[in-house]
């Protein structure tokens, strides 16, 4: 009665719990990068992949070095107040709300980013013979991710609704020539069951593996993939144990930095509150909120409050007593998406009501109903049509947003478009221009030595992607940017605005 | 005799590919107590369980009251008139003993309740021991006591007949004694009784007419006073005759 | 700390009603029903499509709370029958195993009908309810405590009351014998795998708010804790089951009230567990169970 994922699920229901992170994005492989994705007659089309003479306009790096973000601010002429500063909010409830005209201008056309940063690739050393060129023929390339599945339809997605991005392409031509192939295996949210879906996914003996959203997952699979030798491209994970790895690799920030950015974001922004930190007392997310309250004291900011919490402990009421005894009127939730919902809810019906920083997902304001939210995240916001009246118009969102709309309206008719979908089609733009930087000839240790040679890029309407920095583990980190989202109204209900733009640091 | 109470005729019974049951043919008359004896393995037991409707027959019939209730389930043959004492003196024993009685009652109580306290205080009677101790947990009794309250609750069905499988087993011979007894003046009530027994002794004491089984059949059958005291002896294995009865 | 006791007794609640139903199904089948939870779940995803108004059909709670009781009741008259019904000779560990297959299909089920995104239902009663010790009590919690007693003790009255009631308890003890004073079988098992479905649904209705979301898979989540207050309350005492629910939700809460910001995670649950082997320990037959159960 029970196939294996059934019980797969199941074991999740029991012992995990679902709670766990209502694991937001289960798709996404990894990371963002690239552009080359232009809309035609309603479809996408690749584009000159290569253009590594590209963009030198556009060029969005940090000139002056200072390793502020303002590179997005070079790329548009346009009202863009997300680089600088702390006043960042001005373009909160603009951002998804208000009507106006569609995004324009610079982003839409121009695009691609920087080019490579290192100058010439060097191929790297992690594979020989026939693994060098697994899972790439003269017309395929087959990839394979592990993601909570289960949770997709958490967030009303569909394993296949993750690869309309690549329908798109392929039906255009693919890249090189090449059809690319993504299938995806469930990982339950769960690390053990993660390192099987690995297994399962080295089965169909794919070019690389993609790691879908998890803090706990990505750990255990990175690990695997040092010992299998497989190439892995995965989202958001802890910085520790990454200078043993050499084959993963992430654009995304690390758990680390991550709550570095919400410590920074605190301080920027709500110093003068009475702040309370609430956090995932696990291997796995503790480094997050650790570097965030390190932030926070460096900045003389008292932390009324500052509970652990245990995995899936479903009933928070000492915490949310403890916060309201301390008049803490901002609480940071370092928690998925579900915890957050059941804290604030439960917080709701002892008629508190703070101000939540939080991962700013679609559910969670779903549930909630209410708009009191806010958070620091490595995705841009989506609401149904949000390309109207954007303001970071020069980031190419809005358009961006348009493509990604009629595409899915064009492959998927029925799926109505969500925040998560959305993240998963920036992502896998970022994964297209990676191949496309890997040019014809792409191999696998040409992949990886692309990434290794210091790839500095921007593919709208992604943040930069830069894995030359001297703090990248050797090029394997690239994502130092973040974006700051808002609750607003929206006529789609609550939704998440963005007010900042890939920003490096907020203070 | 006039038409018995219960009647058992080419009964095959068994488990799974093993026959237990050759056609067993018995009868019980109206009041009377018929003894069911044989060797260890003989099919005593299962004849009354099957006879009870806690085993399917695979063939014969089980008539109760001139009523074919072969394939009648067993809690359907209580309310017909027919109790069961198994081997083994099952009680509740989580419940107290009043409990264990009250349910011995089901049947009755939901035919006609008014009846139930005269029939309780009938088997209070009878069972001193039991109204002692209405509120103790049956678990908790001695073996003796429960063998009692095994027979005090299938009395509480105000049965016509009552199938006792092995009730002095295990019991000291005082305790066994006033078991005899008490069975004598349920009998003497005008209840039936196919009583199985391993104390011929106990047995033969009460019997009115014995029957002997082996293997799965019935191989002797005569009124207590007609017994063939060496097939009995046969059958049994018993060395030591014992004399069939002074009343 | 009087604030901990409050809401220990409020999150007891919880633990004790759903212990409630693991207590029947022990008392009736002598199996441990892990099925319990799920059933609650899926009762809640039935009452929310038929209240919520934009994904469902809009209707009034209490509809909704109807529809959850039936479909509760429908399942584990289905599974009763299809299930246990046809497993009479088998041991009640088996079983027992077949309740996990229960729980692991209603929890495809329910991804497979609903999804896995978090729902919110309603609760019955608006409002944030009295303060008590400076925590609001909530119209629902306090209706669930009530319930949650008033079905611990009425249940009791009606199993030890009423001559049905005897027949469940007689059935779980020694069905042969239960066979042979003419209690039908079948019937005592349909009410007893029905009814714990219907609590199993009343519990999960009035635990929801609580939590304030819901998902595949929620009420299981509070099994450990809820089969912690069943034993410590006797596993086969409902009042007991309650009582214990109310002790675990105490203990739950005075630690996690004391281990506020003592950085080792998970304390509260380490003492449920030393509870429970300490109750088992000196007192095996629980708080309120009888010795020979
Ligand atoms: N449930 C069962 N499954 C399989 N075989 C059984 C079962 N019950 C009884 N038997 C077999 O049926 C035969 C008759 O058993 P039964 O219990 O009727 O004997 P008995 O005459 O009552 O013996 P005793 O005097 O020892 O009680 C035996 O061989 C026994 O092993
Ligand atoms: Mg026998």
């Amino acid at each position: 009665m029970s196939t294996p994922l059934r019980r797969r699920r199941a074991a999740v229901a029991l012992f995990v719990v679902c709670a766990l992170v209502a694991s937001a994005c289960s798709g996404s492989g990894g990371d963002q990068a690239s552009d080359e994705v232009r809309a035609r007659d309603g479809g996408v089309v690749p584009g000159d992949a290569m253009d590594p003479a590209g963009g030198s306009d556009a060029e969005p790096v940090d000139r002056d070095g200072d390793g502020i973000a303002d590179a997005p601010l070079e790329s548009g002429g346009g009202a863009g107040p997300a680089g600088s500063g702390g006043a960042a909010s001005s373009g909160g409830g603009a951002g998804a709300g208000g009507p106006g005209r569609a995004g324009s201008g610079g982003g839409s056309g121009g695009g691609p980013g920087g080019g490579s940063g290192g100058g010439a690739i060097r191929d790297a050393n992690l594979f020989s013979g026939a693994a060098n060129t697994e899972g790439i023929t003269d017309d395929r390339i087959v990839l394979c991710g592990h993601a909570a599945l289960i949770f997709a339809d958490a967030f009303d997605v569909r394993p296949e609704d993750l690869n309309v991005y690549w329908e798109a392409v392929n039906q255009a031509g693919g890249v090189h020539g090449r059809r690319v192939e993504v299938s995806w295996e469930d990982d339950a949210y769960n690390s053990g069951q993660a390192v099987q879906a690995a297994e399962r996914c080295r089965a169909k003996r794919p070019f690389f593996l993609l790691g879908g959203i998890g803090f706990d997952q990505i750990p255990a699979v990175r690990q695997w993939a040092e010992d299998n030798k497989m190439l892995y491209l995965h989202h958001m994970a802890v910085e520790a144990g990454m200078d043993r790895l050499r084959y993963s690799f992430s654009g995304l920030p690390s758990v680390e930095r991550t709550g570095r950015a919400f410590g920074e974001h605190l301080v920027a922004r709500h110093r003068d509150r009475t702040i309370g930190i609430i956090w995932r007392d696990s291997e796995n997310w503790k480094p997050g909120s650790d570097a965030g309250r390190k932030v926070l004291r460096d900045h003389g900011v008292t932390i009324a409050v500052d509970q652990g919490v245990t995995v899936n402990q479903a009933v928070y009421t000492q915490q949310i007593l403890a916060l309201q005894r301390a008049n803490v009127d901002v609480v940071w939730l370092w928690e998925n998406a579900l915890t957050a919902a059941e804290v604030i809810q439960q917080a709701k019906a002892q008629g508190y009501n703070p101000r939540w920083v939080v991962f700013p997902f679609q559910t969670t304001l779903d549930i909630v109903g209410h708009v009191d939210i806010e958070g620091v995240a490595g995705w841009s916001a989506y609401a149904p049509g949000g390309y109207e009246g954007n303001p970071f118009a020069e980031f190419g969102y809005g358009e961006e947003i348009r493509r990604f709309e009629e595409t899915m309206a064009r492959y998927r008719p029925r799926t109505r478009t969500n925040d998560i979908l959305w993240q998963v089609w920036v992502a896998n733009k970022g994964i297209h221009d990676m191949l496309n930087r890997c040019g014809r000839d792409c191999t696998r240790n040409r992949l990886a030595g692309v990434l290794e040679s210091g790839l500095r890029t921007r593919v709208d309407p992604a943040c930069l992607v830069d894995f030359s920095r001297p703090d990248s583990y050797g090029g394997r980190l690239g994502g130092f940017q973040f974006y700051v989202l808002e609750g607003v109204r929206h006529r789609s209900g609550p939704a998440f605005a963005t007010s900042r733009w890939c920003t490096e640091r907020f203070l | 005799m006039s038409s018995p109470i219960v009647s058992i005729k080419g009964l095959r019974a068994g488990f799974g590919p093993t026959t237990v049951l050759h056609g067993v043919d018995l009868a019980v008359g109206p009041a009377e107590v018929a003894v069911l004896l044989g060797l260890n393995g003989a099919g005593k037991s299962v004849t009354l369980r099957v006879a009870a409707g806690l085993i399917p027959a695979w063939a014969g019939t089980v008539r109760l009251g001139g009523e074919d209730v072969t394939t009648l389930p067993a809690e359907a043959r209580v309310g017909r008139g027919m109790a069961h004492v198994t081997q083994g003196r099952h009680v509740f024993p989580g419940l107290t003993v009043e409990e264990n009685l009250r349910l011995g009652a089901y049947t009755l109580r939901r035919r006609d309740r008014s009846r139930y306290a005269a029939v309780l205080d009938s088997v209070l009677d009878r069972f001193p021991r039991l109204a002692d101790r209405r509120r103790q947990l049956a678990g908790t009794m001695s073996g003796g006591e429960q063998a009692m309250l095994a027979v005090g609750r299938a009395l509480m069905a105000n049965p016509r007949v009552i199938l006792v499988d092995e009730p002095s087993a295990g019991l000291a011979p005082a305790a066994a004694d006033a078991l005899v007894e008490t069975l004598r003046g349920v009998h003497r009530s005008g209840v039936a009784m196919l009583l199985v027994e391993q104390n011929v002794t106990f047995a033969l004491d009460l019997a009115d007419t014995v029957h002997v089984m082996r293997q799965g059949t019935v191989v002797h059958s005569a009124p207590r006073q007609r017994v063939d005291q060496d097939r009995l002896t046969a059958e049994l294995g018993i060395g030591r005759l014992l004399k069939g009865g002074t009343r | 700390m009087s604030q901990a006791l409050v809401a220990g007794v409020v999150v007891g609640g919880i633990y004790g009603l759903m212990a409630l139903g693991i207590v029947l199904v022990y008392k009736g089948a002598r199996v441990l029903h892990f099925g319990q939870g799920e059933i609650g779940t899926l009762a809640l995803f039935v009452a929310w499509w038929v209240v919520d108004e934009r994904q469902g059909l809009g209707q009034p709670w209490l509809l909704g709370a109807a529809a959850a009781v039936v479909a509760a009741a429908a399942v584990s008259l289905v599974f009763e029958r299809l299930v246990v019904a046809r497993m009479v000779e088998a041991s009640r560990l088996a079983i027992g195993v077949a309740t996990v297959g229960l729980l692991l299909f209603l929890f495809s089920l329910e991804l497979k009908l609903w999804g896995a995104s978090p729902k919110y239902l309603a609760p019955p009663i608006e409002g944030l309810g009295p303060r008590v010790a400076g925590l609001h009590v909530s119209p629902t919690q306090v209706l669930a405590l009530v319930s949650a007693a008033a079905i611990g003790l009425g249940l009791t009255a009606f199993l030890r009351r009423t001559d049905f009631g005897l027949g469940v308890l007689g059935a779980a003890q020694d069905p042969a014998a239960a066979r042979l004073v003419g209690v039908p079988l079948a019937r005592v098992s349909v009410f007893t795998w029905v009814v714990a479905g219907v609590l199993a649904a009343v519990a999960a209705l009035l635990v929801e708010p609580t939590i304030g979301v819901f998902t595949a898979g929620f009420m299981t989540r509070f099994f450990v804790f809820a089969l912690a207050a069943a034993l410590i309350g006797g596993l086969t005492s409902l009042p007991g089951a309650f009582a214990g629910g109310i002790v675990v939700g105490i203990l739950d809460q005075t630690v996690q009230y004391w281990s506020l910001g003592v950085p080792v995670p998970g304390l509260s649950v380490l003492a449920v567990f030393a509870l429970i082997l300490l109750v088992l320990l000196v007192r095996p037959q629980g708080l309120l169970g009888r010795a020979a159960a």
